[in-house]
């Protein structure tokens, strides 16, 4: 949890630092800006063609300067260019607001035509209830523009007014999903706090090139900046957490740690807090070296020892894998707080935090070196020491020690075998915890041989074309622990839809796949195993006497993630793959090979394919291996994933040709 | 009952009442709120439904409705007041996500009176909660603002092995006194029941739809009770009929002794018709900014088919869809002034203002009520449950219609042209595929008319798609293709395009080509008629595929049918969750499309094997597909006609066999052999 006094919507000021009111003066009402004739005129953003709408600018300015009195506010300018009929959805706006602490107390807009005709918004702001229960009230102002139409021009504005004593977020999310010609932020921080001790700071996220922060006179800041890129959707992309431009701002709380001191020192102070709180949780010698003579042998070499470690705490119940309780679920349930690792091994629930430090207890207990880990989740974050900014550390696991070896693991994340990570937390920057000393980590770089799908497959084929088949698949390491995690809350025969389903999605349509069975379940170290059966009416094809089969039944799916031409963003795999198949082709009886396509490879180093197929007696037996060896990709490496995955297709689809020798000549 | 607009929600079965788990949950999650109460005791009806001892169900149930009891009580003055309390016995893990709570919607004439639920742990004891756990929200939308909100409740530690149940009273002051009793579920239901309390003096009609009908207890004068027992789930298909047509309901109406009251009751399609009209009455005014408009558009257009079909191209393209509903709003449409100053409304609105347009140069026209989902109005149970206003347009004489297809003739208002302004690319002569094969109520000052909208036939929707290709020695494949679409196929077509920049639309050729090539270039690409709906759409693209022809030993094989796809993909709805599937299948629309493919062959290749020729036929549509080669140039040609939308259930095996020999068809490869110039020369 962030230690510091970082404003947020749900942050009361407290009343210490209500300290001195000074009036200042009111915001001077925007005006609408004049519009050129040029943007009237526009017809597609020059500079990124092809979207719906842009933003033509941008204008934001949060004032906290009277956040003691009442309340900050907060003041948004938006001229927004539509050039498709898709893009007129933007006249409509909605403006989501948290009565408890908030209002709005202007909202307009009004629309240019082509011509340049203008047409105010003249009818009502209307109120939407999002969400209201027990205190919580969150509604949202929404009016809709008169005659927008591809060509127009819209502007809109609104005023934010936080109740006294409040403050908002305060930041300046830079980027939307428009592009934006031109914006500018304004921030005035509460002088006050400063009076007080509490020091305004702010911390840059992903500034775009040539963005620059201006500290004015009345110590306000302001960014001004142009062509700001629209985040697009698309698949493959990386986490948009990390692609966002931002700058937050936040008060330094007198005696808490400075973000501004250097990382050293400021990482120390969490570095010893963190420390503290390992030795005062493991603090349970008597306990942890009982469970320790349980579970562990003479004779064990020292993986061995952890990884017996690694299953014992795997078997706690982990809460944090539950649903959300009430507090009358969990008072029913008799459920009570651990204190220690005592508690959590006699009782045998506890929470993902304790039960890595269960782990760092009894590992220590059996001689190693091990401590805590916080790392900033891929998924969601970029750990970037240098902003001291806690608040990015939003995972924690575990490192340990035996002899040189070291090990990054995550017991607490459930559903992972021994030494693999999930693929949010490999490859991910952090802090490990060395007793009072920081130590900036990355966690070892996943790597494909820790996530595989091996698919076998005995296909039996009729004169008709259908087939029959059995087919086995083998989810190993990672994939394996993301399936038990995805379906942990459902039973037999949930999990059995839901496998199937996954599975039909690689094969041809109209296939009819069943599942017979599901072994391993339950044993997260080795591999997820499914068997089944498929029918299909028609694969392949014939031509007169000849049946002709593509090589490999299981689909690339992925060069549906590559369909587009164009591309925005850099290509991210969440963890690096393999999938190796095996197909056995049994052809029906009097069909004998006619010809066979040669084996192809393809190497990219970070994408691997290849494929072969030979005769085995009466049968053909196709391999296929695929490898995604890499994380992320520039988007300029774009077109030839695209290209790659094109070419897995056609080499998947390539066919052999089987010869009925017991028909007559050609038709 | 629902809105009249596209984007309406449904009612129905309990289930869509009990879907807040997600919802709920992660409000209550982040607001850190419970105040559920342990320790409480569950109601008796409850408490006894809860102990009932459950037949054998397949494994797969997620959940049993053990009972379902709706309790109406109309007073004198018109309000009614509803009871609804249900038990459920969950099954399984998949049950939290469909009946983890209950989800009520309200407005300013549907107030809920009391909500309150309660979980019985399967040790008995009980946790409950109430209104004051409620979470509240309401529906937003970039297409509509409606004062409809819902008010929910989480279902405390709602897992397998847990009975939870709810109650609440609903008062309502409905529009029109029609009411639905819906007693059928996704999960099996082991009693329903209804009891009505009316007025004395007060009548009522029950009418039963996909369930026989059954004849009530009377336990008290006025009070009604009927019962249903063991009702079956409906499990949900895609592309399945309306829940409306296929599961059990019953239709209430009410006819109060009071003549004041009286108007509210929708007797008859004429009931409705006038209860509209008079709701509609002078919205439809033309003001002077609006005649004033008319006489801008039609200034150039000569006669009179040509003024509307100036009117109705302005309002598909200048009139933005967006919705605002309030109370009587979702039916009751914005004055034609209001809708033309604002220039956007929903689609009762759109209607107003074209109305409003053609009686500016004297065409009368009518609102029809219609709904989006076919098969659902039933013209033998007069109801307003729609949800979608289109225009019939009255013809005058003289008009030649031959090349409008969506005209019908009404006995009294004559020739009535069907056009949906708030669809924007189906044009003037056309309806919308969604809107064919299904009753509509046409509204007349002398009532509502019931009327079949048609299902226009397979030659109106039209896609001829021709090739001239080239291939190579080496397997490579360029050429060019041609296609001409009109009805459906342009209209589909012309939305996908119409959405995008003109500088992102041959990204649309590139993902339609990417369907189909494993690799390949496009090379060039155009579009004809885009902006003009009622002219053919022309879409041509070159392209350039390397190795589309795949060398095996001395062979060239190839799939002669190159792009396109008829319909294979529908081969997966026959097996629904690994079972076959139970309900019928709707096409879109009824259609007739060709392909005609020339590929030129490479000097020295004779045909090792080709194709067999395909034949397919059945009730509902038809395929034929040949494959020839003559003079170097192989000539492949497919036809395929959809003729009628609807396949039933006990065709269902026929329709598979006739998809299963397109998608045989679509893969099927031609052989080519390499010979010697001299064996070539034998041959």
């Amino acid at each position: 949890m962030n230690r510091i006094l970082r404003c947020s919507s749900q942050v009361i000021v407290v009343a210490a630092v209500i300290l001195m009111a000074r009036v200042m003066p009111a915001f001077a009402t925007v005006g609408w800006l004049p519009v050129s004739a040029d943007d009237l005129a526009l017809k597609d953003n020059p500079k990124e063609p092809g979207a719906d709408a842009m933003i033509l600018y941008r204008e934001v300015t949060v004032d906290a300067r009277k956040a003691n009195i009442s309340g900050d506010s907060l003041e948004e300018y938006v001229r927004i260019k539509i050039f498709t009929q898709a893009g007129t959805k933007y006249g409509h706006i909605e403006i989501p607001y948290d009565q408890s602490f908030e209002t709005i107390p202007y909202a307009g807009g009004r629309t240019i035509l082509p011509d340049g005709t203008i047409k105010d918004f003249d009818g009502q702001v209307l109120n939407s209830t999002l969400v209201r229960t027990g205190g919580v009230e969150y509604f949202a102002k929404t009016f809709t523009l008169p005659d927008v139409q591809p060509g127009c021009i819209i502007e809109y504005r609104y005023d934010r007014q936080a109740r006294p004593g409040w403050l908002h977020d305060e930041g300046w999310t830079l980027s939307s999903n428009m592009y934006t010609r031109e914006a500018h932020f304004t921030y005035y921080p509460n002088d006050i706090f400063d009076q007080a001790g509490y020091h305004a700071q702010y911390r840059p996220y992903l500034l775009p090139a040539g963005a620059k922060m201006k500290e004015n006179a009345d110590h306000s800041y302001a960014m001004e900046l142009h062509d700001i890129a629209a985040i697009v959707d698309e698949p493959l992309m990386p986490p948009k957490a990390a692609m966002e431009p931002s700058v937050e701002f936040y008060y330094v709380t007198p005696g808490e740690p400075d973000p501004t001191d250097p990382p050293t020192k400021f990482w120390s102070h969490y570095a010893k807090q963190w420390s503290g709180e390992i030795s005062h949780f493991t603090d349970k010698k008597d306990a942890l070296n009982q469970e320790i003579s349980k579970i562990l042998s003479a004779g064990d070499s020292p993986e061995m020892k952890l990884r017996k470690i690694y299953a014992r705490v795997e078997q706690i119940r982990n809460l944090s894998m539950e649903d959300y309780r009430t507090q009358k679920e969990t008072k029913a349930e008799d459920l009570k707080p651990d204190g220690n690792v005592a508690d959590v091994l006699e009782r045998g629930y506890a929470t993902g935090h304790q039960i890595n430090l269960t782990f760092i207890g009894l590992a220590r207990a059996a001689g190693f070196d091990a401590t805590e880990v916080f790392v900033a989740p891929r998924n969601t974050s970029l750990f970037i020491p240098n902003q001291n900014d806690i608040g990015e550390l939003s995972a924690e696991l575990v490192w340990v020690k035996a002899g040189s070896q070291e090990y990054y693991l995550d017991p607490s994340a459930r559903y992972f075998p021994f030494g693999v990570l999930p693929w949010y937390e490999s490859e991910a920057g952090g802090i490990r915890v060395d007793g009072h000393t920081p130590t900036i980590i990355t966690t070892p770089n996943p790597s494909s041989s820790q996530a595989t799908i091996v698919r076998t497959a005995n296909l039996t084929l009729q004169p008709d074309n259908s087939i029959s088949a059995t087919v086995q698949i083998d989810f190993t390491g990672l994939e394996g622990g993301m399936l038990r995690y995805s379906d942990r809350k459902d039973d037999q025969t949930g999990r059995t839809k839901d496998l199937e389903s996954r599975i039909k999605d690689w094969l041809p349509i109209g296939s009819e796949f069943s599942i017979t069975k599901i072994d391993d379940w339950d044993d997260i170290e080795k591999p997820l195993r499914v068997e089944g059966t498929l029918k299909l009416a028609s694969y392949g094809s014939t031509a007169s006497r000849d049946m002709l089969l593509p090589l490999d039944i299981f689909q690339a799916t992925q060069a549906g993630d590559f369909a587009e031409q164009t591309r925005h963003n850099a290509v991210y795999f969440q963890y690096p793959y393999q999938e190796i198949d095996t197909i056995t082709v049994n052809p029906p009886p009097g069909y004998k090979i006619e010809a066979m396509p040669k084996p192809q490879k393809i190497d990219l180093k970070a994408a691997v394919y290849d494929i072969t197929v030979a005769s085995q007696g009466n049968s053909v037996e196709v391999n296929r291996h695929l490898t995604i060896d890499g994380v992320l990709f520039a988007k300029e490496a774009y077109p030839t994933f695209r290209a790659f995955f094109g070419l897995v297709r056609t080499n998947d689809n390539a066919q052999m040709v089987l010869e009925n020798t017991q028909t007559g000549q050609l038709n | 009952m629902r809105r009249w607009c596209l984007k309406t929600r449904r009612p129905a079965s309990l289930i869509n009442r009990l879907v807040v788990a997600g919802v709920a949950g992660a409000v209550l999650l982040a607001c850190g709120a419970s105040r559920a109460s342990a320790g409480s005791s569950a109601p008796d009806w409850l408490s006894v439904a809860a102990q009932q001892k459950l037949p054998a169900y397949p494994k797969d149930t997620k959940a049993v409705i053990l009972l379902d009891e709706t309790a109406i009580t109309v007073q004198s003055n018109g309000d009614i007041y509803t009871r609804h309390r249900a038990a459920v016995r969950l099954m399984r893990p998949e049950a939290r996500d469909d009946y983890g709570g209950i989800a009520v919607d309200f407005d300013k004439d549907t107030k809920i009176e009391s909500l309150n639920a309660w979980t019985i742990e399967p040790d008995g004891r009980v946790i409950a909660v109430g209104e004051k756990d409620a979470i509240e929200h309401g529906y937003l939308s970039d297409l509509e603002y409606d004062d409809v909100k819902v008010k929910a409740l989480e279902f405390p530690d709602a897992y397998p092995g847990r009975v939870v149940g709810f109650e609440y009273v609903q008062r309502d002051r409905p529009y029109v006194f029609e009411d639905d009793w819906w007693f059928q579920d996704q999960s099996p239901v082991r009693t329903a029941r209804l009891i009505l309390q009316v007025p004395s003096g007060w009548e009522f009609t029950a009418n039963w739809f996909n369930h026989a009908e059954m004849k009530p207890q009377t336990p008290a004068p006025n009070e009604y009770v009927w019962e249903v027992d063991d009702l079956p789930g409906i499990e949900i298909e895609p592309q399945m009929p309306p829940w409306r047509t296929v599961a059990g309901w019953m239709g209430l109406k009410y006819f109060p002794s009071d003549p004041a009251l009286r108007a509210k009751s929708t007797g008859s399609w004429t009931d409705i018709g006038l209860w509209y009209d008079n709701l509609t009455k002078s919205r439809r005014d033309a003001t002077p900014e609006i005649r004033q408009k008319v006489a801008e558009l039609t200034a150039g257009a000569t006669g009179t088919l040509q003024k509307i079909r100036v009117l109705t191209d302005y309002m598909q393209r200048n009139i933005r869809y967006f919705a605002v509903e309030i109370g009587i709003g979702g039916y009751q449409p914005h004055s034609a002034a209001e809708v033309f100053a604002r220039q956007y409304g929903d689609c009762k609105d759109k209607a107003t203002l074209l109305s409003a347009m053609l009686r500016a140069i004297g065409i009368e026209s009518y609102y029809v009520i219609i709904d989006t989902n076919r098969g659902l109005v039933n013209s033998d149970y007069p109801s307003i449950d729609f949800n979608h206003v289109i225009l019939a347009i009255r013809l005058p004489d003289g008009i030649d219609d031959a090349n409008l297809y969506s005209v019908i003739d009404d006995p009294k208002l004559g020739r009535l042209l069907i056009f949906d302004p708030t669809n924007e690319y189906v044009p003037l002569g056309y309806i919308p595929s969604y809107l064919q094969d299904s009753y509509a109520l046409v509204i007349a000052p002398d009532g509502g008319h019931i009327e079949k909208i048609p299902l226009l036939p397979p030659s109106t929707n039209r896609l001829l798609r021709t090739a001239k290709l080239t291939l190579t020695p080496t397997g490579n494949l360029s050429g060019e293709i041609q296609e001409l679409r009109w009805g459906a196929p342009a209209s589909e077509e012309r939305q996908m395009f119409l959405s995008l920049q003109p500088s992102k639309r041959e990204e649309v050729f590139d993902n339609f080509l990417g369907e189909f090539l494993n690799s390949f270039q496009l090379t060039g690409a155009s579009l004809g008629n885009l902006n003009n709906y009622g002219q053919t759409l022309t879409l041509d693209y070159k392209f350039f595929a390397p190795e589309y022809a795949k060398s095996a030993g001395n062979l060239l094989i190839l799939s002669p049918r190159v792009v396109g796809d008829k319909y294979t993909s529908d081969l997966d709805l026959f097996t629904v969750n690994g079972k076959p599937r139970q309900y019928a299948i709707e096409f879109d629309e009824a259609t007739l499309q060709t392909d005609v493919f020339d590929i030129t062959l490479p000097a020295g290749y004779v045909p090792d094997g080709l194709p067999r020729p395909v034949q397919a036929s059945c009730d509902y549509a038809m395929y034929r597909s040949d494959t020839t080669i003559k003079d170097g140039v192989l000539h492949y040609q497919r036809t395929l006609e959809i003729k009628d939308v609807v396949v039933p259930k006990d065709k269902l095996p026929e329709i598979r066999a006739f998809l299963q020999q397109i998608a045989a068809d679509q893969t099927a490869a031609a052989v080519l052999k390499k010979v010697s110039p001299v064996a070539a020369e034998v041959r």
